[in-house]
């Protein structure tokens, strides 16, 4: 049996392995799930365990479980520690049993109510122990600890929280409810509507994604069709990415009408195995006297796969290494510019270095919308970062040219709007690029464009947003400068939203911030300081608002609205404070004169002749 | 939410119709359950309306909403697409919103100035001095930490700190040695680290720097540490060293990781080419047809819009029929001789073609203070006025139309002044 301790880095590295920033992070656990994160993390010098998810329980229940002195079994929770929020590189210690907990909710019925005494049905099976009440040795709010140290340390690490509490009888259950993105029941009923309505092979994520949120009046489920249901860009991204795993596990298993537990099984472990790369668009103005634009393959690292060795593309006889840019990506492919036919028909080249990975798709799509860097939105640069634009983000669409009637269909209805005319690419003739995009129009009943696919891509999936601007930006994530800090502007479509700044205290996990209300923003510092969460109450949206950051600190920011609500990270960081980021000189900088090479004051001889 | 479609059969006029909607779903703040209404346009007669519903189906309508219905007629069945309302109808069909817009917008400079212009006249500081140099440390700091970056960043962060002129405070900055850019500008990289010696026992520091680091230097025995400000405070101030060895250098170096530059001025002078050569190190750029144009030509302190006879000079070209999304006007040097367009540094360019002119460049040394003097509007390209700058680590003060170089040693004069075909004057004692 593997130890707790396995179990809990193992899920904690498959959870983020390859994620990038931002990325909403769902403990989404299942059976199967267990099955490809023992395969991929943990066959390594173990021997494989005749039932990986079996082998997890019994894990967690040796662990977390003992028997009281009347010889029942009871939670004991206060053997999970280790975790030092001060200390660099230390793990939150009891996700594997956070993960048991949302197992639980994973495995609840479709028709259970969401209630207490159901959710411990299903836990106490899990831990073997009888009954339908809170277990024994875990009084109310006993786990929040948990949840808490794995919230603040994915907030460290550059993820979104999901896991929230809730209120009234909820308040603690609610945290494992909100974990598992799709049941079991959803996804049995996924296949059948694959198998029904034959969809095709070869669709990427955000094209499954949008197909099944057109269909989601006719998805039978009350839960998938919440799941389906508007909730904002980052839980989007998850969700597309679960419902995306169900159709490749659909088209794997050959297309049946429902799941067999034992084929999902083997599909875990076949997917642990051996899935490949998908690259999306990285666009850079090449030629600034031209304005040139070029596009490159942006390859996506591999999420949930443990990968060993550094992948490399072949391409007609050359070899590219990928060498990771940022989290979740590797550098652009700045060696093959894109053409118009690798863009019309998508392309695949083969990767070797990584025995996981065998090969690298650009998926051939008739547009692509690239979002501004989120670490660095006024650097000009644009990816495709996000599958969606945040609301109130300007992007800019990359689309074969008939669909431009469309677009203007949708401008013309005043959906949306962009940016001067849209320009056409002397590198991808039959390509128009539109710049500056911004959605301004919060229904878009009746819009009547034929390109759904473009329809669900464009339309709005959220009414809040929240813009973090000016400022001076540092390389690290989400940090500003002392005295140079940003501006914060909540971007709705209704006229007020509640706004929440908090500390992200190391010192303070075990509890959660109590919220204060602000009367006026020179006390923000003070009551941060002493509750930790100020509530600024009501505030106007899309105006900038001038935030009297208390000094060097991490912040988040959350605005709410209605059911809605969106938070982020802010980052202060005294000038004093600021490192001296490694140089490795680039070959485009400096000048070669002879064997010389002039970079700034220094001279340097090179092998260059 | 996607909504669907409650059909309403009516009498009377459309248009009242309509605005009775209207009227109603703005009173009772409505909109996001009705974001619009489509409405079968017929001249007279029944007609039907299409309330488009955005709840969760027909059994969650508001009583509001239940009113309005009741008021406008007789209800029939809902409908979920909207293109079965196209097959209900044989007119045209009107269309009113109700759905909120977004009243936020923000844009981004797609093309940001070229790095390289600097045909406005110098600002003078509008601020009170000493925030100068202030926001030019600061920006060294951040430039420091982040490493490297596009210039489109580069110029977002200057404005932040009230820096007016960019493009000038790049060259400043790459002139001191604290920075590198590409051949176009649009990227530049921090340079590490370094030390350069502007004396037997002087030196001073050139590339990255912090607050560590200079905490670090003050605790060195026998290193003196002075900052002084650049003339009219146009940059960072100056780090100055002084060892009371010279063995102590190296120590402190590796100690510290810092490169070391030795005297960067006279390696600088005795690498960097001839004019012939300095022309060759800028890059050709391909302009193709010259008519979809406007290129002016450098004359007598400006650009002057006296059309393309393909003469050697120093131009700007801006596209004729440029909008918003596209590339800013461009500096460039064309060569009749080769017939080549070639891009880089605002002043570099301008040297060339006032060499091409067969202007006389002068240049004048003053032995007893070893400081060179040059006349303002001939002044140097960047790579010959850094060898310049860093003979001192402080940039030229100007005073009238001259600006005087200090600390630059008579062979480090010399060299340069025969490379660039300029007549080097002595002043006289």
């Amino acid at each position: 049996m593997l130890t707790f301790e396995q179990w809990n880095d193992a899920i904690i590295r498959y959870f983020t392995d390859g994620e990038k920033e931002g990325a909403a992070i769902f403990l989404d656990i299942s059976e199967e799930r267990l099955t490809e994160i023992g395969v991929a993390y943990l066959s390594e010098g173990n021997p494989p365990p005749p039932n990986w998810a079996g082998d997890f329980k019994m894990a967690v229940r040796h662990k977390c479980t003992g028997l009281a002195s009347n010889g029942q079994r009871e939670v004991r929770l206060h053997r999970i520690d280790g975790f030092d929020s001060a200390q660099a590189g230390s793990k939150p210690s009891g996700v594997a049993f956070l993960a048991l907990m949302a197992l639980a909710a994973y495995n609840m019925a479709e028709d259970e109510v969401v209630a207490e005494h159901n959710y411990f049905t299903r836990l106490r099976q899990l831990l073997n122990i009888p009954g339908d009440k809170r277990p024994h040795g875990m009084p109310a709010g006993d786990e929040e600890r948990l949840w808490v140290e794995w919230g603040w340390w994915l907030t460290r690490e550059g993820f979104t929280v999901t896991a929230r509490q809730g209120s009234g009888s909820q308040q603690y259950v609610s945290y494992p409810l909100t974990q598992p993105l799709l049941r079991r029941a959803d996804r049995e009923r996924l296949f059948g509507w694959f198998k029904e309505h034959n969809y095709p092979a070869g669709l990427d994520q955000a094209r499954v994604g949008g197909r099944l949120r057109r269909d989601v009046r006719n998805i039978g489920g009350k839960h998938l069709r919440e799941v389906l249901g508007d909730s904002g860009v980052q839980r989007l991204e998850a969700v597309n990415l679960a419902l995306f795993e169900v159709y490749q596990e659909w088209l794997e298993a050959g297309r049946p009408a429902t799941p067999s537990l034992h084929r999902l099984s083997a599909i875990g472990m076949h997917r642990a195995a051996s899935p490949g790369l998908v690259a999306g668009l990285y666009r850079e103005v090449g030629d600034v006297f031209s304005g040139q634009v070029d596009y490159y393959l942006y390859p996506q690292q591999p999420r949930r796969v443990r990968v060993n060795g550094t992948p490399a593309v072949l391409h007609q006889g050359n070899r590219l290494e990928l060498k990771t840019e940022r989290a979740g990506w590797y550098w652009p492919l700045w060696e093959w510019p894109l053409d118009a036919k690798i863009l019309n028909e998508g392309v695949k080249y083969e990767l070797e270095g990584v025995a996981q990975l065998d090969h690298l798709v650009l998926p051939d799509r008739e547009f692509w919308l690239l979002v501004p860097d989120p670490s660095c939105p006024t650097n000009n640069l644009y990816a495709t970062w996000q599958d969606n634009a945040d609301l109130g983000t300007t992007f800019i669409l990359l689309c074969k040219a008939e669909l431009k009637p469309q677009l203007e269909e949708l401008r013309n209805t005043e959906k949306l709007t962009w940016q001067g005319q849209p320009r056409p690419l002397a590198k991808l003739p039959g390509w128009l690029e539109y710049v500056g995009v911004q959605v301004i129009s919060e229904n878009w009943a009746g819009a009547t464009i034929e390109n759904k696919d473009l329809f669900e891509a464009l339309r709005p999936k959220t009414s809040l947003g929240l813009a973090i601007t000016g400022g001076i930006r540092l390389a690290e994530r989400d940090s500003w400068l002392e005295g140079c800090e940003p501006q914060i502007t909540i971007v709705a479509f209704a006229e007020k939203a509640r706004l929440e700044i908090r500390l992200v205290n190391p010192q303070n996990v075990t509890t959660l911030p109590q919220s204060t209300i602000l009367h006026s923003m020179a006390e923000l510092g003070n009551v941060l300081n002493l509750s930790g969460k100020a509530d600024l109450g009501e505030v106007d949206t899309n105006k900038p608002i001038k935030i009297e950051w208390p000094g060097a600190s991490e912040y988040i920011v959350e605005a709410n609205c209605g059911t809605d609500f969106i938070e982020k990270i802010v980052i202060i960081r005294a000038w004093q404070d600021l490192e001296l980021m490694p140089v490795e000189p680039q070959a485009q900088m400096g000048l070669r004169i002879g064997t010389a090479r002039l970079l700034g004051p220094l001279v340097e001889e090179t092998l260059l002749v | 939410m996607e909504p669907w479609y409650q059909i309403i059969l009516c009498g009377g006029r459309a248009e009242q119709q309509l605005q009775k909607i209207a009227d109603y779903v703005r009173n009772q703040r409505l909109s996001q359950e009705v974001p619009a209404v489509y409405l079968e346009k017929k001249a007279h007669g029944q007609f039907y309306v299409f309330l488009a519903v955005a709840t969760d189906g027909p059994t969650k309508k508001s009583s509001a909403l239940n009113t309005l219905i009741k008021m406008l007629g007789q209800d029939r069945l809902a409908i979920y697409e909207y293109d079965e309302i196209k097959r209900m109808v044989s007119g045209k069909i009107d269309t009113k919103s109700f759905a909120r817009r977004l009243n936020y917008t923000i844009r981004f400079d797609i093309s940001p100035p070229d790095p390289f212009d600097l045909a406005g006249p110098i600002h003078s500081a509008s601020r009170p001095i000493t925030h100068q140099t202030e926001n030019f440390n600061k920006l060294l700091y951040w430039l420091s930490a982040t490493g490297k970056g596009n210039w489109t960043n580069f110029h977002a962060t200057c404005k932040v700190l009230g820096m007016t002129e960019p493009g000038r405070v790049l060259r400043r900055l790459r002139l001191l040695g604290h920075l590198e850019v590409d051949g176009n500008g649009q990227h530049w990289q921090v340079c590490p680290a370094c030390l350069v010696q502007s004396g037997p026992l002087t030196y001073f520091l050139a590339g990255q720097r912090n607050g560590s680091l200079l905490a670090r230097l003050k605790g060195i025995a026998g290193l003196t540490i002075t900052k002084t400000a650049q003339p009219d405070e146009a940059g960072p101030e100056t780090i100055h060293l002084t060892f009371t060895e010279v063995g102590a250098v190296e120590q402190i170096c590796r100690e510290l990781g810092l490169r070391w530059a030795g005297r960067a001025s006279l390696h600088h002078a005795s690498i960097l080419p001839d004019v012939a050569g300095l022309k060759m190190l800028y890059p050709t750029v391909t302009v193709g047809d010259t008519a979809v144009y406007r290129i002016e030509r450098w004359e007598a302190g400006q650009f002057q819009n006296n059309g393309f006879d393909r003469e050697t000079g120093f131009y700007r070209l801006t596209h004729r029929l440029a909008t918003e999304n596209d590339p800013p006007p461009i500096n460039f040097y064309y060569d009749a001789r080769d017939q080549t367009w070639r891009r880089g540094d605002w002043y570099g360019l301008r040297y060339l073609a006032q060499v091409a002119d067969g202007e006389t460049v002068q240049a004048l040394y003053d032995p007893t203070e070893g400081c060179l003097i040059l006349p303002f509007d001939q002044r140097w390209p960047d790579l010959y006025e850094r060898a310049l700058v860093l003979s001192s680590g402080k940039l030229p003060q100007r005073n009238k139309d001259w600006l005087y170089y200090s600390d630059v040693t008579l062979e480090v004069a010399q060299l340069l002044t025969t490379k660039l075909n300029a007549t080097l004057n002595y002043k006289e004692f």
